[in-house]
C-alpha cells in the first residue's frame, strides 16, 4: 500500500520562478473561498467525486466528476482549488477548480493505492 | 510491487520526488499538519496498527500513537493541531489534542464503519460512513453529538472526503 503526499513548495521558490500555472488569480481565488464545498468519493454503484454545498441540510450534489475515475478513494484540495483524487485503481488524477476532466494523471509510484482514504498537500518546501 | 511507503509528488510532478518507508508499514490515511509534521495512520490489515508522526523534513517517525488505534483509517488535523482518527471496524472517531498521544474524546454516535474525516477551519468535523445508514455526518466542533443534517443524496459507500477551501493556505 502507498499513502499519496503532493507537495506544493511554492513558498520556497521565489516569485519569478514560479510556473505560470501556480500564479492564483484573484478570480480563482474568489471562487475557491467564496463557496464552501465538501467533496465526497463512491467506489459503491457510483463510481465519482461528487460536490456539496457545505453546511446544507441533505443537499443535492451540485456537480459530479466521474471522467478518469473508477475507484475513488482519498481525495484533498490545494488552495487554487485543484482536486487530486486518488483511484484505488493506481493513479491519481488532478482536476481544475470547476472542472470535470483530468488535466494530469499520475501513474508513477502509485500502485498499491487500494485502501487509500486521503491524500494529503503541503504548501512549504 | 513496491513496500509499503508514503510517496511525495512535488507539484505539478508527474513522478514521485520522495519515498518515505520507515514506519509506514501499512500506510492508509495520511495527514499534515500546520507545523509541516505528517501523521500517517497504519491500517486496517496490516501488521501493526498505529498512527507515526514525522517531524517536517524526517524519514523517520518522531512518535508512535497506538492508544485509542483499533481499526485505523482515514486522519486529519485542524487548525489547533487536534488529531482526529476514523477507526472503521471498531466504529468510532478518537480525537487527540496536539501533542497528545492518548485521546481526549471519542466520537461514536452516528458511526457506522467510519473511514474518512475532514474538517473546515471553524472545527466542524464531517466523517463519511462507508455503510448506507449514514453517509456523511457532521459534527460542531468540540462535540460527539452528531447534527441533524447530513449529506447522503447520490452517495452508496461514500470513502473520501475533502472540504474547499482548505485547511492550509
Amino acid at each position: 500500500m502507498a499513502a499519496a503526499m503532493l507537495a506544493a513548495c511554492g513558498g520556497s521558490q521565489p516569485p519569478g520562478a514560479l510556473p505560470q500555472s501556480w500564479v492564483i488569480t484573484a478570480q480563482d481565488t474568489r471562487y475557491v473561498h467564496s463557496v464552501p464545498l465538501l467533496y465526497v468519493s463512491s467506489e459503491g454503484t457510483t463510481h465519482d467525486v461528487k460536490v456539496y454545498a457545505a453546511g446544507a441540510k441533505d443537499p443535492t450534489p451540485i456537480r459530479i466528476i466521474s471522467d478518469g475515475l473508477l475507484f475513488p478513494a482519498g481525495l484533498c484540495l490545494d488552495a487554487q482549488g485543484t482536486l487530486y483524487a486518488a483511484d484505488r485503481d493506481g493513479w491519481v488524477a488532478e482536476y481544475h477548480a470547476r472542472s470535470s476532466k483530468p488535466f494530469r494523471v499520475i501513474t508513477k509510484g502509485t500502485d498499491n493505492l487500494d485502501f487509500v482514504p486521503s491524500t494529503a498537500r503541503e504548501t512549504f518546501g | 510491487v513496491a513496500s509499503p511507503n508514503v510517496t511525495e509528488y512535488l507539484k505539478g510532478a508527474s513522478k514521485p520526488h520522495t519515498l518515505i518507508t520507515t514506519g509506514s508499514t501499512n500506510p492508509v490515511g495520511i495527514a499534515i499538519d500546520h507545523s509541516g509534521n505528517i501523521y500517517v495512520s497504519n491500517g486496517s490489515f496490516g501488521p501493526k496498527f498505529n498512527i507515526v508522526v514525522y517531524s517536517p523534513g524526517s524519514k523517520s517517525p518522531s512518535r508512535t500513537i497506538t492508544d485509542g488505534v483499533t481499526a485505523p483509517v482515514g486522519i486529519t488535523v485542524d487548525a489547533n493541531g487536534t488529531l482526529y482518527l476514523a477507526n472503521d471496524r471498531t466504529n468510532n472517531v478518537e480525537e487527540y489534542r496536539s501533542g497528545q498521544s492518548s485521546p481526549y474524546q471519542t466520537i461514536t454516535e452516528g458511526l457506522d464503519r467510519p473511514v474518512s474525516v475532514t474538517v473546515n477551519k471553524n472545527g466542524y468535523l464531517y466523517v463519511t460512513n462507508l455503510e448506507e445508514t449514514g453517509p456523511v455526518a457532521e459534527y460542531v466542533p468540540g462535540s460527539i453529538k452528531r447534527l441533524d443534517r447530513q449529506i447522503s443524496k447520490g452517495l452508496y459507500e461514500p470513502f473520501g472526503t475533502a472540504y474547499s477551501p482548505p485547511l492550509l493556505p
